[in-house]
C-alpha cells in the first residue's frame, strides 16, 4: 500500500510544547472478522478495510495513522507492504509497529526494521520513504499496523482526507486538531505568520468536504475536527470516467484569509487580474505590433485572427522546451516579465503567448478577457473548495457583437475559434465586463471535429483488395496530430499515424500513410493519404464476402460489454465520422444481395447511417456516425448502450458478391 | 583471499544513457554507472569533449532521434580487483523525440560516484555547464514491490535541442565484489565511436566474450592495460516488427572478466560464474527447525517423488508473497531461508532459497539457476551475469521416471535436472512457463557448475480445448455456451490473471476476449473452475448471446462458424532480419456445433485447410450434417522461435489462419 503525503507542512513562528502523545493500540479481532472469507456487501472486494484512523494533531505536532485490513484474495496481499513519504529534515517517521494476525487467530508481529530510503532529491531537498512488510500475510490474515508522522514544533498541516478509494471501509474515524485560533471566533485574528502567494495573511482554517449523505463535520467544543464514517463503498472503476477526483469521498483542509466563497474568488481573482493587466499592458511595443499585423479596415473578427495567426507563429516552448535561466543569460536574455519581452523574444510558454494575445486584442481596441480554467482531463472545477491551484490553464474570451468566443492561443496548432478538448465545457473563472465570475466554457459541437475517411479500392476474384484512403480531419484529431508532429520527426510521425491506422482498418488489411498536406496549416483541414492493401473477408468457391464497413467504428466498444453504470460518461468532445468507400469488382462478379444499410437513431444524441449503391461495377458504401454529446449522466447510460450495440451489430453486416455466370446454390 | 575477494565477480549492464532503459532496474540485477554532479564548479568542455563535438553526425543516424558521437569506458582494477570506472560520453540530439536521450549515473551502498559532470554544446555552438540545480536523484522507490538503495542520479542540462550535443564525464568506485564489466555497445540510437578499457595490475589475467558481435581483438596499450574499440555501431529498433526477441537477447554486448573470475574459456567461464554463485549462496538455504518440520508435514505420506516435490513447490508458489529486497549485495544474495520463511515474502532469489531447503529435508538435492525470464539474453557462448531472474534445477534421481516431469534436462555431468521456477505462483513443477522455454541458465552447483538449455516442452505440455454449442436464430441471433479446458503454462497464466483481478474484472476481461469475436455479445454467465492442485487443467464455461451474429443479405444468412477463439497473430510483408518468436509450444482444439434456424440449408462453406509447416500444423473444417454446422481446428506448434528465413513459411501460415477465422457460410432459406 503506497502512501501518499497526506498533509501539506507550512512553518509558523510559534513554538509549542511537545506533549504526551497517545497511541492507537491494537484491538482484539471478532470471531467474525477472523472467520470473514467475503464481504457480503462488496462479494467482489479482495479486502475490506476494518478501521482506518487518522488524526493529525498540530498542538502536539503529529499525525497518525492506524488501520486493520481483512485480506480476503490474493491480489490483495500487496496491502502488507506499506510506504510512508516524508521530508527529510522536516519530519520524521515514528512508532513504527504491527502484526499479522492469520484467520486462526495466530499473531505474527512486524519485527523487521522499516526501510528508511531515498525517493527523489533536488537539491536540497530530499523526499525519503519508509517502507514496512507486515510479515506472513494470506488470504484470510487480518493486517493490523499504525504510525506517526512528526513534524516540528512550528509547523501546521493540511490533512487530506482520502475516505473512498479502492477497498470498502467499515469503520473509520478521521480527527484533525488545528491550532485552535484559525477556528471559530478567533478565526480571522491571527495567521500566525501565515502568508498566501500574495502575502495575505492566511487566518482560517477551511476545508471542502465531499462525503457520504447525511455527513458533514465542523469542530466540535475541544476545537477538533472529527469524522466517523462506516460502510463507505469501493471508489468505481469505469473507463470513459471524469477525473476520479471529482467522484471520490473525500475532505482537504487547507488555509485560507477568512472569506466567503465569493470574497474569496473575488480577492484571488484580483491578484491575478492584477498580474494578469502588468503582463498583458499595452505598451507601445505591443500597439507596434499590432499596427504591424492589422489593417485599420479590417473588422474586429478579422483582426482578431490575424493577431491570432502571429502569436501561433512564435515558438511554443510547452511544446519544445522552455529555456533555463542560464540559457537566457548566456543568450543575454531577460526572464519575461511582460507580454512585449514574449513579443520580443519570439517565444514563450503557453501562457504566456495567451497572454500576450490577450494584450494585442486590446491594443488592437478590442473587448478581451482572460479566463483561468481547469483542464478537463485532471479535474473539474469546484467553486466551493477555494483553492486557486486546481485552474491550471488560461484561455481568452474575445468579446464581439455582443458574443463571446473562447479562444485559445496556448496550444499550438489550434486553430481559431476551436479550443482544445481540455479547455471545453471546463470551469474557471473569467474576467468580465464588469469584475469578475466563475464560468464554464462551451463544449465544441460534433461539426467541429470531424473525421471524414474515404477510400477507393480495387477487389480482385481472390477476395484481394488495394487501393487509396484518405483522412480529412478538423478540430481535435487534426490538433492532435499537429502538434503530435511538433513534438516528433517526420519518420515518427509516420510510424505513430501507420499504428493509427491499424486501428481503422478491418483485420486483415494493412495500410501506411503515403503524406500528409495542411500538417502545419492548422487553419486548413488535415489530409493524410494512404495505401491499403490486404483480405479484409473470405473468398469462396462462387462468392466473396466483406465487411460492410471498410473501416472500423472508432468508437469504444466498452459501453456494449459494460451493462451498467456508476459514474458520468465522459467522451473529452463531441464528434463525426464520414466514410466513404468505392469498390470496383472484380469483373464477372456482381453483389448477390442488397448492399449494406443502417440507421440507428438517438434523437439529440447520436446518429448511424449506412447506405450503399451500386453503378454497374462500382459498389459505395457511404456511412455517418455523428455523436453529439460529451458528457452523460448514469441515468442515461441505457439509451447510449442501446445505440453502441445496434451500431455494432449493424457494422457487423456484409457485402455478398457472386461471380455472375456460375449456378447460384449447391 | 579475503572473504569479499572470493566473492568477487561481475559487473552489471550500462544503462546507455537512455532514460526509458531505466524501467530494468527492476531485474535482480542492478546496474552501474558513474556519478555525481558537477562538484568542481564551472568548467570549460574538455578537450576530449570538444574533439567528440567536432564528429560529424554520420548519413546512417540522419533518421534516428539522437547519436553517440564518443562513448569511452575505463575500467581501473586495484590489486583487490575492485574497479573504477570512467566514462566520458558525447550525445548529439538529432529529432524532438531525442531530447530525452542523457546521462546518468546509478549507484548502489557499496559505491561511491567520485564526480559526475557534464555540459551541453548548442546548436549555436554555445556551452552550458551543468549546475547542482539540473541534477536530480531518484531511489528505487517506484516499484511497488521492490525495496532497493539503489539510486540514479539523472542529468538534466540546459539547451538540449535538436542539434545540440550532450558532454558527460563520471567517475565511480566500484562494487568490490564485482570482477565483470557487462559491456553494452549497441543502443536504441547508433554510436559512432565506442571503446573499453581495462588496467589490470600486473600479472591479472582476464577473459572476455562477445554477444551478436564478432569479437574485436583489444590492444595493450600500455602493460596489462588493454582496450577494445568499435565504431559505427547501428542503432537496435525493433519497432513495428513483430514477433521480434526481446531487445535484450537481440542487442550486441561484450563481458569482461578479470581477477579470479576469468577463467579460460566458455565451459570454464560457466564455472567459474556458477561457483561464485555457489559460495554466494552457500549458507542460505540452511533449514531452520521451522522449516524442517513445515517440509515433514508436507511431505508425509507422499506416495511417489511426484507427489513429495509437488507438495512442496506448491507450498512455496502459494505462501511466499513475491517481494524483492535488493540492499547491496543483495541484488544476487539471498536471504535465508529461515527469515523467508518467518516472514512469507521474498524474490525469486529468496523463493528458491526457500525451495532449496524444503528439499534439503526432503533429502532432494536443488541448486540455483540464474537465467533471464527474456528468451535468448542469457547466451550460452557469452558467459557471464547477465540475466534478471533466479529458477531452481532440482536434481531427479535416477530411478525417478514420471512423466508428469517433463522440464527436464540432463547436465554435462550426466544428472537429470528437473527445472522449476518458483516465483510463478501458477504454473505447476513439472513444466516451466513458456517464456522461460528455449533459454539457457547458469546451474550454481559448486564443481559441477555449467550452463543449461531450459527445455522446449512437447505441445501437449500446453493445451487449450475449446467445444461450443449454439443455436443460430431466423433473425442472426445465436445463443449458446461455450466449454474451455486449459492445462499447463496456458492454464498458469489464466491462473495468474484470475489471482489479480476479482469478478467484475474477470466478466469484463472475459467479454472484451469474447467480444472480440463477436461483438455485441451478452455474457449470460460465466464460471472459472480452478482446482486446488496447480497441475490440474482450469476450465472456463460461459453462455453467450449475440444479437445479429449472422447477417441476412436477401435470401442468404451470412454466419461465421469459428465463433469464439483468435490465433493468428499479425505479420508483415516486410524483409525480415531477426528471429521469430512463437511465444510458446502448444495444442490448441476448436470444436463448435451450431444449429442452423428452421428453412436454412448450408449453400457454400469456406474450403477445409490443411497445413503443415514442420514447426506447426494447422487443420480446420467446415461441415454441414443434419442442420448442424460443425467447425472443428486443430493448431499444433512445436517451436519457441524460428530462424529470420523461415519468415515466409512463418506468413503463409498466419495468412492461412487468420483467413480460416474469417471463413463464412452461406446458408440459404429453402
Amino acid at each position: 500500500m503506497r502512501i501518499r503525503p497526506l498533509m501539506f507542512f507550512g512553518v509558523l513562528s510559534g513554538v509549542f510544547l511537545l506533549p504526551t502523545l497517545m497511541f492507537a493500540q491494537f484491538q482484539q479481532p471478532t470471531d467474525e472478522e477472523l472467520k470473514m472469507t467475503a464481504d457480503a456487501k462488496y462479494p467482489d472486494a479482495a479486502a475490506v478495510i476494518l478501521y482506518q484512523e487518522e488524526k493529525a494533531d498540530d498542538t502536539l505536532h503529529y499525525h497518525s495513522r492506524y488501520m486493520r485490513v481483512k485480506i480476503l484474495k490474493e491480489s490483495a496481499k500487496e496491502l502488507a507492504t506499506v510506504s510512508v513519504d516524508y521530508i527529510r529534515g522536516y519530519n520524521t517517521i515514528d512508532a513504527v509497529s504491527g502484526r499479522t494476525i492469520h484467520a486462526d487467530g495466530t499473531i505474527i508481529p512486524l519485527n523487521v526494521k522499516p526501510s528508511d530510503l531515498m525517493a527523489v532529491k533536488a537539491g536540497e531537498t530530499e523526499i525519503r520513504q519508509v517502507t514496512f512488510n507486515l510479515p506472513s500475510v494470506e488470504v484470510g490474515s487480518i493486517l493490523e499496523y499504525s504510525y506517526q508522522v512528526r513534524y516540528p514544533a512550528n509547523s501546521y498541516s493540511s490533512p487530506f482526507w482520502e475516505i473512498q478509494g479502492q477497498y470498502p471501509v467499515r469503520k473509520a474515524k478521521y480527527m484533525f486538531a488545528p491550532f485552535p485560533d484559525f477556528l471559530g471566533a478567533t478565526a480571522g485574528l491571527s495567521s500566525r505568520g501565515m502568508v498566501g502567494a500574495h502575502g495575505e495573511e492566511l487566518t482560517d482554517l477551511m476545508w471542502y468536504p465531499h462525503l457520504p449523505a447525511g455527513k458533514s463535520i465542523s469542530p466540535n467544543a475541544s476545537k477538533r475536527i472529527e469524522l466517523e464514517l462506516s460502510d463507505v463503498g469501493p471508489l468505481p472503476r469505469e473507463r470513459w470516467a471524469p477525473p476520479i477526483e471529482a467522484e471520490r469521498y473525500e475532505v482537504r483542509f487547507y488555509y485560507a484569509p477568512g472569506s466567503s466563497v465569493a470574497q474569496y474568488w473575488t480577492n484571488e481573482a484580483s491578484y491575478w487580474l492584477k498580474e494578469v493587466g502588468r503582463f498583458a499592458e499595452v505598451s507601445g511595443t505591443i500597439k507596434t505590433a499590432v499596427a504591424s499585423l492589422v489593417a485599420p479596415g479590417d473588422s474586429d473578427l478579422d483582426k482578431a485572427k490575424k493577431l491570432y495567426a502571429a502569436v501561433q507563429g512564435l515558438e511554443n516552448t510547452t511544446f519544445t522546451r522552455e529555456k533555463s535561466d542560464a540559457e537566457l543569460k548566456r543568450e543575454g536574455l531577460k526572464p519575461v516579465k511582460r507580454a512585449e519581452d514574449t513579443w520580443a523574444q519570439k517565444s514563450g510558454g503557453g501562457t504566456d503567448l495567451a497572454l500576450l494575445y490577450l494584450a494585442l486584442l486590446r491594443g488592437a481596441g478590442l473587448t478581451a478577457y482572460p479566463m483561468k480554467v481547469v483542464d478537463r482531463d485532471l479535474g473539474i472545477f469546484n467553486a466551493n473548495y477555494l483553492q486557486w491551484n486546481q485552474l491550471n490553464d488560461t484561455v481568452v474570451i474575445l468579446n464581439t457583437g455582443g458574443q463571446d468566443i473562447v479562444l485559445d492561443p496556448a496550444e499550438k496548432m489550434c486553430p481559431f475559434q476551436l479550443v482544445h478538448w481540455r479547455h471545453s465545457g471546463a470551469g474557471g473563472i473569467r474576467q468580465q465586463e464588469k469584475g469578475i465570475a466563475p464560468w464554464v466554457t462551451p463544449l465544441s459541437p460534433y461539426t467541429a471535429n470531424t473525421i471524414i475517411r474515404r477510400a477507393e479500392v480495387t477487389l480482385s476474384a481472390d477476395g484481394q483488395v488495394t487501393g487509396k484512403l484518405k483522412f480529412t480531419m478538423s478540430g481535435q484529431d487534426a490538433l492532435y496530430w499537429r502538434q503530435r508532429a511538433l513534438r516528433v520527426d517526420d519518420e515518427t510521425l509516420k510510424k505513430d499515424f501507420d499504428d493509427w491506422l491499424k486501428t481503422q482498418v478491418q483485420a486483415g488489411m494493412e495500410a501506411h500513410l503515403t503524406g500528409f498536406s495542411n500538417l502545419d496549416n492548422p487553419n486548413a483541414d488535415l489530409n493524410a493519404t494512404a495505401i491499403a492493401t490486404g483480405s479484409p473477408g473470405s473468398a469462396m468457391g462462387k462468392r466473396i464476402l466483406l465487411p460492410g464497413s471498410f473501416f472500423t467504428t472508432r468508437e469504444d466498444n466498452s459501453f456494449i460489454e459494460q451493462p451498467n453504470r456508476q459514474l458520468p460518461v465522459d467522451m473529452h468532445y463531441a464528434m463525426q465520422v464520414k466514410d466513404g468507400v468505392l469498390y470496383h469488382l472484380p469483373a464477372g462478379f456482381g453483389l448477390e444481395t442488397s448492399g449494406p444499410a443502417a440507421s440507428v437513431p438517438w434523437p439529440g444524441s447520436a446518429t448511424f447511417v449506412m447506405k450503399s449503391t451500386t453503378n454497374g461495377n462500382d459498389l459505395t458504401v457511404m456511412t455517418t456516425l455523428a455523436r453529439a454529446f460529451t458528457i452523460l449522466q448514469p441515468e442515461e447510460y441505457g439509451q447510449l448502450r442501446d445505440f453502441y450495440q445496434k451500431v455494432a451489430a449493424a457494422d457487423q453486416q456484409q457485402l455478398v458478391l457472386h461471380a455472375v455466370d456460375a449456378p447460384k446454390g449447391n | 583471499m579475503g572473504q569479499a575477494k572470493g566473492l568477487a565477480r561481475g559487473n552489471a549492464i550500462r544503462f546507455g544513457g537512455h532514460l526509458l532503459r531505466w524501467a530494468a532496474l527492476a531485474a535482480i540485477v542492478f546496474v552501474c554507472m558513474p556519478g555525481f554532479a558537477g562538484i568542481f564548479g564551472k568548467a570549460p568542455v574538455p578537450d576530449w569533449g570538444m574533439q567528440a563535438y567536432k564528429t560529424r553526425t554520420p548519413e546512417y543516424a540522419k533518421d534516428s532521434a539522437a547519436v553517440t558521437l564518443y562513448d569511452e569506458i575505463v575500467e581501473t582494477i586495484d590489486s583487490k580487483g575492485r574497479a573504477v570506472e570512467r566514462e566520458r560520453e558525447a550525445i548529439r540530439i538529432l529529432k524532438p523525440q531525442g531530447r530525452g536521450h542523457g546521462c546518468a549515473v546509478s549507484y548502489d551502498v557499496d559505491e561511491k560516484v567520485n564526480y559526475f559532470r557534464v555540459w551541453t554544446i548548442a546548436a549555436d555552438e554555445k556551452q552550458y555547464f551543468a549546475e547542482d540545480t539540473d541534477f536530480v536523484e531518484e531511489g528505487g522507490t517506484g516499484i511497488p514491490v521492490m525495496l532497493s538503495t539503489r539510486k540514479v542520479k539523472v542529468a538534466r542540462p540546459p539547451a538540449v535541442d535538436v542539434g545540440a550535443t550532450i558532454i558527460c564525464e563520471s567517475e565511480e568506485l566500484m562494487r568490490p565484489y564485482m570482477q565483470e564489466k557487462i559491456w553494452d555497445i549497441q543502443d536504441d540510437i547508433p554510436v559512432v565511436f565506442q571503446a573499453l578499457e581495462i588496467d589490470l595490475p600486473a600479472g591479472e589475467k582476464h577473459w572476455q566474450s562477445w554477444h551478436n558481435y564478432k569479437a574485436v581483438d583489444p590492444v595493450e596499450v600500455a602493460p596489462n592495460h588493454f582496450r577494445w574499440e568499435i565504431k559505427d555501431m547501428p542503432a537496435l529498433d525493433l519497432r513495428d516488427i513483430p514477433s521480434h526477441p526481446v531487445w535484450q537477447a537481440l542487442s550486441a554486448r561484450m563481458a569482461v572478466d578479470w581477477g579470479d573470475s576469468a577463467a579460460d574459456g566458455v565451459d570454464s567461464e560457466w564455472k567459474s560464474i556458477g561457483q561464485w554463485m555457489t559460495q554466494l549462496e552457500a549458507d542460505r538455504p540452511t533449514p531452520s527447525p521451522e522449516i524442517t518440520a513445515e517440509a515433514q508435514t508436507l511431505i508425509a505420506g507422499a506416495p511417489d517423488f511426484y507427489t513429495k516435490l509437488s507438495r512442496i513447490t506448491e507450498s512455496i508458489q502459494k505462501n511466499i508473497r513475491y517481494f524483492i529486497v535488493e540492499r547491496g549485495i543483495g541484488g544476487y544474495q539471498a536471504n535465508r531461508a529461515a527469515d523467508i520463511y518467518r516472514n512469507r515474502y521474498g524474490d525469486c532469489k529468496d523463493k528458491t532459497t526457500l525451495l532449496i531447503s524444503m528439499l534439503q529435508v526432503a533429502g532432494i538435492h536443488g541448486y540455483y539457476l540464474m537465467v533471464d525470464d527474456r528468451r535468448g539474453v542469457v547466451d550460452p557462448q557469452a558467459p557471464s551475469l547477465a540475466g534478471n531472474h533466479m529458477i531452481t534445477a532440482i536434481e531427479i534421481p535416477p530411478d525417478v521416471n514420471d512423466p508428469r516431469l517433463k522440464a527436464i534436462v540432463t547436465g554435462k555431468d550426466g544428472k537429470r535436472y528437473l527445472i522449476f521456477d518458483p516465483t510463478n505462483e501458477r504454473v505447476p513443477v513439472g513444466i516451466l512457463p513458456e517464456y522461460e522455454q528455449g533459454s539457457y541458465g547458469s546451474l550454481a552447483a559448486g564443481d559441477a557448475s555449467q550452463v543449461i538449455a531450459l527445455p522446449v516442452l512437447p505441445p501437449d505440455a500446453n493445451t487449450n480445448e475449446r467445444t461450443g454449442k449454439f443455436t443460430l436464430g431466423a433473425d442472426g441471433t445465436l445463443t449458446g455456451s461455450v466449454d474451455a479446458i486449459r492445462s499447463g503454462a496456458s492454464g498458469g497464466e489464466l491462473r495468474n490473471a484470475l489471482k489479480y483481478s476479482d469478478d467484475k474484472e474477470r466478466r469484463e476481461a472475459l467479454e472484451t476476449s469474447v467480444a472480440h469475436d463477436v461483438p455485441g455479445v451478452v455474457l449470460n454467465s460465466f464460471e472459472y473452475v480452478q482446482p486446488p492442485a496447480l497441475d490440474k487443467p482450469i476450465e472456463i464455461h460461459y453462455k453467450l448471446t449475440a444479437a445479429q451474429y449472422a447477417h441476412t443479405a436477401g435470401p442468404l444468412l451470412l454466419v461465421r462458424p469459428r465463433v469464439v477463439g483468435s490465433l493468428a497473430h499479425a505479420f508483415d510483408d516486410k524483409p525480415r532480419k531477426f528471429a521469430i518468436d512463437l511465444g510458446s509450444t502448444g495444442h490448441w482444439h476448436d470444436s463448435f456445433d451450431i444449429a442452423l434456424p428452421p428453412g436454412y440449408v448450408v449453400d457454400e462453406t469456406p474450403d477445409p485447410v490443411d497445413l503443415d509447416v514442420g514447426f506447426a500444423t494447422y487443420h480446420s473444417t467446415i461441415t454441414a450434417k443434419d442442420n448442424q454446422l460443425h467447425y472443428e481446428r486443430d493448431y499444433v506448434v512445436k517451436k519457441v522461435e524460428l530462424a529470420a528465413s523461415e519468415a515466409g513459411v512463418y506468413r503463409k501460415l498466419e495468412g492461412t489462419i487468420l483467413a480460416d477465422e474469417k471463413g463464412t457460410a452461406v446458408l440459404k432459406k429453402q
